[in-house]
């Protein structure tokens, strides 16, 4: 770790195949790296070993994509096996996943969507989640960090918004809260709100700052007004998200910082130049709040 | 927590999932844009997933068609691992079905070699345990066993499959020869698809080769192996280092 917890945040970068051969040869100073689980979860090869360097030169983060703890239908003890092994080998410094299911049932048969299905925030889902997240927490011995999805869809019935729903997911289960600024942003489009910047900025304040363990930043493609939205994470950091981080950090203080990009990839150097700004902005910030 | 709740949810949930594939006309209308977003972000994850397992097919047919034929597999055999990667792998056989790939039936084949590469580059880090050697001089060669990698993979192909991969992504023309060139010879092959180290390698080999190694992975006796195949085709003591060169082995053994 390069950077001092107790006034700036660790500040990383998301790992992505593009940047393999760069990330080991070129030393950048960012504070870690980190990487989707599912990509090395392969019995041998590769991908396992090249892991094993990288922990070798960066803390590592293991972002999951396909565990869908918000299913009901439980994840298969294969894919528990694949991650205790993954955190066993790497040891990493955080691990998280989205508000999401993934598990189910289709045309009667098990299936895993491989995609991020969004929750309804009702009483019901709530419990299936904690329990699934509680008995995960159990079973690994540590804490799980849960992100909050970009919004593409609204459903009628639900009992509660989605920050109380992520709040009290954290108070039942125990998990702490990944924050994706970008998604809030995406959100906030998708569902038409007159000022985003008071949407964001509300969402945040309605999270209870100590269950706040990580911030994802990404920037992505903008659409015209009626149209969707997605969060394709292909550009920089979008201005807007920028101005929202100076928010999150100034309320959540130095909390680990990941800049993803995983779409029309730029080099190496320009994306670790986001996460050097992240850190600018973090210490200015930080520094004001002190004055 | 009362297991009615996580039925509930279980439905509510499948339901979704019906919504997104709905291919009700009808609804299809109604469906709202962000159905409609879920729906194109799995198809097109599913496409690329296929892409990256089979590229020799991807060159065949071209990358249209492949989305297409990935579309008819997404609802056929719905992914149920969690991870990609594992997904597809009845890929090679259901090309056999499809009536527009009839008159090219060495795109299944070719399939075929494309997921065993896959598997290989993915299969279980291993190397020969070198002290079992000593079984050589310790026991009767009817006696020792060979046990082979999880990486190593072997079979007969009615169509010159190794070399369709080889020149999948180096030379259309070239490819295209071979393509009619099959269509009137016969042009089989046997392939190795094995993994020195972590990258892997597709070899030819000839049949007497083939047959040692199924003899071998049938839990055979390297005495009783040596038995069964032509003499005059195979020398063993040449074939072990080049077997351990390429990592093939996991070791020797006996009962």
């Amino acid at each position: 770790m390069k950077s001092d917890h107790t006034k700036l945040p660790y500040v990383g970068v998301g790992l992505r195949h593009a940047h393999y051969h760069d990330a080991l040869t070129t030393p950048v100073d960012i504070d870690f790296v980190e990487v989707h689980a599912e990509n090395f979860m392969a019995q041998g090869g590769a991908t396992p070993s090249y892991l094993q360097k990288v922990s070798e030169h960066y803390p590592i983060s293991l972002h999951c994509t396909a565990l869908g703890l918000g299913s009901a239908r439980t994840m298969p003890p294969s894919m528990l096996a694949n991650l205790q092994a993954l955190i066993s080998n790497v040891n990493p410094m955080l691990v998280s996943d989205h508000a999401c299911y993934t598990w189910s049932h289709w045309m009667n048969k098990p299936v895993h969507l491989g995609d991020l299905l969004p929750i309804t925030f009702t009483e019901s889902a709530l419990k299936v989640f904690a329990e699934n997240v509680d008995e995960l927490q159990q079973k690994l011995q540590r804490q799980i960090l849960i992100e909050n999805l970009s919004n593409y869809i609204q459903f009628s019935d639900q009992d509660m918004s989605e920050t109380e729903f992520l709040v009290r997911l954290t108070e039942l289960s125990g998990c702490g809260l990944l924050i994706d600024l970008n998604n809030i942003l995406v959100s906030a489009h998708n569902l038409s709100v007159e000022s985003q910047e008071d949407y964001a900025n509300a969402w945040l304040n309605d999270i209870t700052p100590s269950v706040v363990k990580e911030i994802h930043l990404a920037g992505h493609t903008k659409a015209g007004q009626g149209e969707l939205a997605i969060d394709d994470h292909s550009h920089p950091v979008s201005p807007d998200c920028w101005h929202l981080y100076r928010f999150a950090i100034a309320r959540f203080g130095a909390v680990p910082t990941l800049v993803e990009w995983d779409n029309n990839l730029p080099d190496w150097q320009t994306l670790v130049g986001q996460a050097r700004l992240a850190k600018d902005i973090a210490r200015d910030t930080l520094t004001a709040n002190i004055g | 927590m009362n297991s009615d709740v996580r039925q509930l949810v279980a439905q509510e949930q499948q339901a979704f999932i019906e919504a997104i594939f709905s291919q009700n006309t009808a609804e299809d209308k109604g469906m709202t844009n962000g159905l409609i977003a879920y729906r194109n972000n799995i198809k097109a994850t599913a496409a690329n997933a296929l892409s990256i397992i089979y590229p020799t097919v991807v060159s065949q047919i071209g990358q249209e068609l492949m989305d297409y034929i990935c579309q008819v597999l997404l609802f056929k055999q719905p992914p149920c691992h969690g991870d990609w990667a594992e997904w597809g792998v009845g890929l090679p056989n259901f090309l056999k079905t499809l009536d527009i790939l009839d008159e090219y039936p060495f795109v299944a084949e070719s399939a075929r070699l494309d997921l065993a590469v896959h598997q290989v580059e993915r299969a279980t880090n291993s190397w020969f345990e070198q002290d079992s050697l000593a079984l050589l001089g310790e026991a009767e060669l009817d006696d020792v066993f060979i046990k082979l990698n999880d990486s190593v993979q072997f079979f007969n192909s009615p169509f010159p499959i190794a070399n369709l991969r080889l020149i999948a992504e180096q030379d259309k023309a070239a490819m295209s020869a071979l393509e009619n060139a099959i269509c009137e010879n016969n042009l089989q092959q046997n392939v190795l698809i094995y993994r020195p180290e972590f990258k892997a390698q597709v070899q030819t080999i000839d049949a007497t080769e083939l047959e040692w190694l199924t003899l071998l992975s049938k839990e055979l006796s390297i005495g009783e192996s040596l038995d069964v195949i032509n003499p005059t085709n195979f020398d063993f003591t040449q074939w072990l280092p080049i077997a351990l060169e390429r990592n093939l082995l996991s070791k020797l053994y006996t009962f």
